[in-house]
């Protein structure tokens, strides 16, 4: 049987006060305008927007298991690193377009995931111990792609420029498509994002969060869950990975790979707020460009190298000294004058 | 003829070995009492090794008698951190923590660019280039650094156990809220462990800038081992990361000697991984300081 909506005499009201609430205006306001501005963006700006995107994006993907899991793995860069290099060996070799490269390049990234995931939950690292076994997770792949000799080794692999097309994913008369596409990945990694918060998994994921043992004592099966965890996450990150590949068309196993690169995706969780869906995009929104303008400016017009990280270096700091807990308990503030408590301010 | 020649290898591992312990020991305590992880500890490593190879270059000293200037320097900047940032971040996620003293510590390794460039600077006097032989030859100055670091880790150790100092810093350590009860001044103690943390830092980098270039980001390469060194041995053990940097100076010198330079740092690491399978807390425990 189909059920018919009518509209009732104080439903209007209702939509109104619905729309007039800002945790409705704002995400809409918010899709338009990212929609609509970039057309007048000039160059440099369109891409410091698309970084922003990239990075609110990776962001997400690590939030989903160190924000909403509680698992502080620093080790991202790997699946980046095996999403780019997968697609870009891919196409190089046997011609297989980007966006099939993409997926395969993702199954990759989730079977590693696996396999770190086997390895850290099976032997129950947890806290710091946990923190590095990523990091020397993601740098043994680091120094196997070094030595790898189809992979280009250290010196990377430079991929062949073609004329604009969707299906080689690459665009050199604008950046635009570049945007959209990274636009469309973060509005479908949100979405992904809060059909698992609002189900089941998600409610499993943030009890392991806030108290592992006693939500296994409660017959969930932690191990399971947390790998569940650790594969999307790996999975959705080597999504950027590819991405990065065809917007920069070159990549090698120091800038795709390296811990630094772990360090700025989960620079804007922290930033912004753990576990919640707005911290990751405020965060890079914060961070990408603090990173971009004075790497482009500073040294640029001083001279002076490395004056632009020192500057950037400053920012970061204040910021974190300002808001430790992340800037979205200060929006939220503003916005409902209460505070929401994200993740557990334990820290582990 | 092969036999020596893998003593060497084993030996020389051994050498390296030391020197990380003693890097990794400043950031084990200053982890151990306020479980802070400072990711800039390798940054005030450079700089004291530019203290060292500055005075060896401008004044014509010793290389080593930055050891009377780069620790009290060091410990003065490092109260000033904890002062100044880590006092506020102390609540905060363990990450915010890690965030912070990262863009620390591009900071520093930027201003360094900005100051002395980025060429690698290299002390060569008669004593970085000694070699003595008990057999086989050993590098003067790595063994000089290990039988220091060595004694650092013991001085360190004894002052945290038999003095009341060091009494007091365990007591913050084990439950800062009774510690303040008692009366001890709990910001004063942290403000004391993380610039004894970055004097430490002060010491491994003059003893390593006798054998290892100095250069703006040399960090890089040791935070990593400082923190495999750290969590092998468990963390806040200070007695543990001798073991510890013994057995990643072994992994890397000896992985390196049988499949290849390029491999050793995933030799040390995959070392690292199969200990944290068998011993998930590090090989002789995690403890308070």
């Amino acid at each position: 049987m189909k059920k018919e909506y009518k509209m009732k005499k104080g439903d209007e009201m209702k939509w109104i006060k619905k729309i007039g609430k800002p945790g409705i205006y704002l995400p809409l306001t918010l899709i338009a305008l990212t929609t609509i501005i970039p057309i007048i963006l000039p160059p440099f700006l369109l891409h410091v927007a698309i970084m922003i995107l990239l990075y609110s994006y990776l962001g997400t993907a690590w939030n989903i298991l160190g924000g909403y899991t509680g698992q502080f793995a620093w080790g991202h860069s790997a699946f980046f690193g095996i999403g780019a290099y997968t697609s870009t060996t891919l196409y190089i070799y046997h011609k297989i377009s980007p966006w099939i490269g993409m997926l395969i390049g993702s199954l990759f990234a989730a079977g590693y995931g696996a396999l770190c995931g086997a390895f850290t939950f099976r032997f129950g690292l947890k806290g710091h111990y946990f923190v590095i076994a990523t990091i020397a997770l993601s740098e043994i792949i680091r120094i196997i792609f070094i030595n790898w000799a189809e992979m280009g080794r250290a010196w990377g692999i430079l991929l062949p420029v073609v004329p604009d097309s969707w299906i080689d994913f690459q665009f050199h008369t604008t950046k635009l498509p570049y945007y959209y596409i990274a636009l469309t990945m973060l509005l479908t990694i949100i979405i992904i994002e809060i059909k698992i918060i609002n189900s089941k998994l998600g409610y499993y994921l943030t009890a392991i969060r806030d108290d592992e043992e006693l939500s296994e004592s409660l017959g969930i099966n932690t191990f399971k869950y947390k790998m569940i965890a650790m594969i999307i996450s790996a999975a959705l990150t080597s999504f950027g990975g590819t991405f990065y590949a065809q917007y920069v068309l070159y990549i090698s196993p120091e800038t795709v790979m390296p811990v630094g690169l772990s360090t700025e995706i989960l620079m804007g969780p922290i930033i912004g707020g753990l576990g919640t869906i707005m911290g990751p995009i405020i965060g890079a929104i914060i961070v990408q460009p603090i990173h971009e303008f004075t790497r482009a400016y500073i040294t640029t017009y001083t001279g002076i190298a490395g004056l632009d990280y020192v500057v950037a270096g400053t920012l970061m700091l204040t910021v974190a000294l300002l808001q430790p807990k992340g800037v979205i308990q200060y929006i939220n503030k503003i916005l409902y004058s209460k505070t929401i408590i994200t993740s557990s301010s334990k820290g582990e | 003829m092969e036999w020596t020649l893998a003593l060497q290898v084993v030996v020389n591992s051994l050498l390296l070995g030391g020197v990380y312990a003693l890097i990794a020991a400043g950031f084990n305590l200053i982890y151990g009492v306020m479980d802070v992880i400072n990711c800039a500890q390798a940054d005030l490593m450079m700089i004291a090794m530019y203290t060292s190879y500055w005075i060896y270059t401008l004044y014509g000293l010793h290389p080593l008698t930055a050891l009377i200037i780069a620790p009290p320097l060091l410990f003065i900047f490092g109260v000033l951190i904890q002062r100044l940032i880590i006092d506020r971040l102390l609540g905060a996620p363990l990450f915010t923590q890690a965030i912070a003293t990262i863009s620390l510590g591009y900071i520093l390794q930027n201003l360094a660019l900005i100051f002395w460039k980025e060429d690698y600077r290299m002390i060569w006097t008669d004593y970085t280039t000694a070699i003595i032989r008990v057999g086989i030859p050993l590098s003067l100055p790595r063994l000089v650094s290990l039988l220091s670091s060595i004694a650092i880790i013991a001085i360190l150790y004894i002052t945290l156990t038999k003095t009341d100092f060091g009494r007091q810093i365990r007591a913050v350590s084990q439950n800062r809220d009774a510690a303040a009860l008692v009366g001890i001044n709990v910001k004063k103690t942290y403000a004391l462990v993380f610039g004894i943390g970055a004097a430490c830092a002060g010491i491994a980098g003059v003893f390593t800038s006798t054998f290892y270039y100095a250069y703006p980001t040399v960090g890089s390469i040791f935070l990593l081992r400082m923190f495999v060194v750290v969590v092998l041995g468990g963390c806040g053990n200070l007695l543990a990361s001798i073991a510890g940097g013994l057995i990643v100076g072994l992994a890397e010198g000896i992985g390196a000697f049988i499949i290849g330079p390029s491999w050793k740092e995933a030799i040390y690491m995959i070392a690292f991984l199969i200990t944290l399978a068998v011993k998930p807390t590090g090989i002789f425990g995690e403890k308070r300081i």
